[in-house]
């Protein structure tokens, strides 16, 4: 199957800083991608850059949405595919929500904003609404978000962002502020609307157990570069560079006794101002050779996945 | 030397005067809509017979060097001093909204050029911007109102950008963007809207500023001219009489301030009512 967004050597800089470094990911239709990596990462960073959120912030690279480079568009043009191809929801849905406005104008806002006709809009923001399980949908659109808990919210930001029918659905997070079996339910719904629609999904989180339970398939950054890129299910038996393992290993696990410590990462995650040469993953590296400290590892292909590590 | 923490001195929370404000401002403004009815005398009536009579039963807070009575007076010109306070502070609500709402959307450039603009307008005294304009453009009351707003726009847009820049920075902002919504509906749905409640305590506040200033500008004889009855003119009216007739420069004056303190205390009760941090419930 074709890819519906290709990102080839993205790169992001704030000002002199390299905060994603050369970042190819791709996106097929209806396929869900999971970008793992700890905070400070630039996994969120490449979301923003994707959809080119802060005006501040230099994108380089090629971004292809279909036969279209989205890091040559201009700002009007780049307004029109926000929300109608490439959409996203945030963290936390308490603030995600304007709370002077009525749900229902929200949901049908990238609609509204599109030329279709109110009451049109307000139809298909009822059935999208009720497609998304939130009960009584027609007569909630004049609810308010304070009238919504965090888990129906969510479901309020997910139909405002499917609802034009878009063909990449970026979440960032979206379910961390969510209690455990709301965030399954929503992530379940979420599943349920990409399969039926087509849509790719790319999901950023650090929750292991959620890439596990959604994700066809995984890439973990470091330090503004992707480290590894795998399915699902070779990553998770057993993930082969050593920053993936040691996210895995630092996860509990209920096969294993309590009385047992957890493994743990030494030290702290690079920051993009002082990047070490070489990996940037080596001063905490329990494999590192004297190698790993000079020259940069570059990507290889490890049958169906990708490594950049000297020692795999 | 250590360094020294100061001691925090709270202040005192009087909830009887919070809950005063509000019903004494509305008395206040319902004075002004209906005052000119409720004089006992016509504001206008000169008789130089009753010239300089103290506060007695004829005449409740006594009458003027011509003989017109100064409660009638009072009446009178409430309407055109808080009115036309109300309807400054409007405006340059209005005119501050507009400037900070384009410096928010236009971009780094016309940010910068607008707020040198306030800046250049904050650096000249309020007072002495306004009686330059009201005396270049020939004293009467409307050249007041147009002075006081050209001089109290820029303390708003300064506000307001700041109120801007932050709600703009909130998560439901970001996300309608993501959306695709374009900058100006995005200013006029979700930014403004959920940006205004300080400004209202600010406009309320600056009522009570506008009263003194106005009554100050017309004091000083450019603001509205005789024989109506202005707050301010009537206290110039009185000073030359100040040692033997007290009153006629008294008593507009405590009026003036009377009704400062009464809007003033108004912003402060509408602040602690809008504001959930200041709130002691």
């Amino acid at each position: 199957m074709t890819a519906v967004l290709r990102v080839e050597n993205l790169t992001v800089d704030v000002g002199n800083l390299r905060i994603v470094d050369g970042l190819d990911l791709e996106l097929r239709a209806g396929e869900r991608v999971a970008l793992v990596g700890e905070s400070g990462s630039g996994k969120s960073m490449t979301a923003r850059a994707l959809l080119r959120l802060d005006p501040s912030v230099t994108v380089g690279g090629q971004v292809w949405l279909g036969d279209r480079d989205l890091v040559t568009l201009s700002e009007k043009q780049m307004q029109r595919v926000r929300g109608t191809e490439l959409a996203m929801v945030f963290q936390d849905p308490s603030t995600a929500l304007n709370p002077l406005r009525r749900v229902g104008d929200q949901v049908a806002e990238p609609l509204r904003i599109r030329g279709v006709s109110r009451r049109d809009a307000r139809r298909r923001a009822a059935e999208m609404l009720d497609r998304l399980g939130v009960p009584r949908a027609a007569e909630r659109l004049n609810a308010y978000p304070h009238e919504f808990s965090g888990g129906m919210r969510q479901r309020v930001m997910l139909a405002a962002a499917l609802i034009t029918g878009p063909r990449v659905l970026i979440a960032d997070e979206p379910t961390t502020a969510l209690d455990v079996r709301v965030q399954e339910k929503v992530l379940a719904l979420i599943e349920q609307l990409a399969a039926e629609d087509g849509i790719a999904v790319l999901l950023i989180t650090h929750d292991l157990g959620i890439v596990a339970g959604f994700a066809d398939r995984v890439a973990v950054m470091y330090a503004g570069r992707k480290v590894e890129e795998n399915s699902v299910e070779t990553f998770f038996a057993g993930p082969s560079h050593p920053y993936g393992r040691g996210l895995l290993n630092s996860v509990p696990r209920v096969d294993r006794a309590l009385t047992e410590r957890l493994d743990t990462i030494p030290g702290t995650a690079v920051k993009p101002s002082a990047r070490p040469p070489g990996c940037s993953f080596h001063p905490r590296c329990s494999a590192a050779v004297s190698r790993c400290s000079a020259e940069a590892p570059v990507l290889v292909t490890i049958g169906s996945g990708q490594v950049a590590c000297h020692e795999v | 030397m250590t360094a020294m923490t100061l001691p925090r001195i709270a202040l005192p929370r009087i909830p009887l005067l919070d809950r005063l404000a509000i019903p004494a401002a509305a008395l206040f403004l319902l004075i002004a809509l209906v005052g000119p009815w409720l004089a006992p005398h016509d504001p206008y009536q000169v008789d130089l017979s009753q010239a300089l009579q103290a506060p007695g039963p004829g005449h409740w807070l006594g009458t003027d060097a011509a003989g017109r009575d100064i409660l009638s007076r009072l009446l009178a010109g409430a309407r055109t001093t808080v009115l036309s306070s109300i309807v400054v502070v409007v405006f340059a609500a209005v005119v501050g909204i507009v400037v900070a709402a384009l410096a928010a959307i236009g971009g780094r450039w016309a940010d910068e050029i607008l707020m040198r603009v306030c800046d250049i307008f904050l650096s000249i005294p309020g007072m002495i911007l306004a009686l330059g304009i009201a005396a270049a453009l020939g004293p009467s009351l409307r050249s007041t109102i147009i002075a006081l707003v050209v001089a109290l726009w820029p303390p708003f847009a300064r506000l307001v950008r700041a109120v801007l820049r932050e709600t703009m920075a909130s998560t439901y902002v970001e996300s309608a963007r993501v959306m695709g919504v374009p900058a100006r509906r995005l200013m006029a749905r979700h930014v403004l809207p959920n940006s205004l409640d300080s400004l209202y305590v600010q406009a309320a506040l600056d009522v009570s500023g506008v009263i003194v200033l106005m009554s100050g500008l017309s004091f000083l004889g450019v603001g509205a001219q005789p024989p109506s009855a202005d707050w301010g003119a009537m206290v110039a009216d009185g000073r030359e009489f100040v040692t033997t007739a007290w009153w006629v420069a008294t008593v507009p004056g405590i009026a003036i301030t009377l009704t400062a303190v009464v809007f003033g205390l108004f912003g402060d009760a509408l602040r602690s009512k809008l504001d959930p941090t200041l709130g002691d419930a």
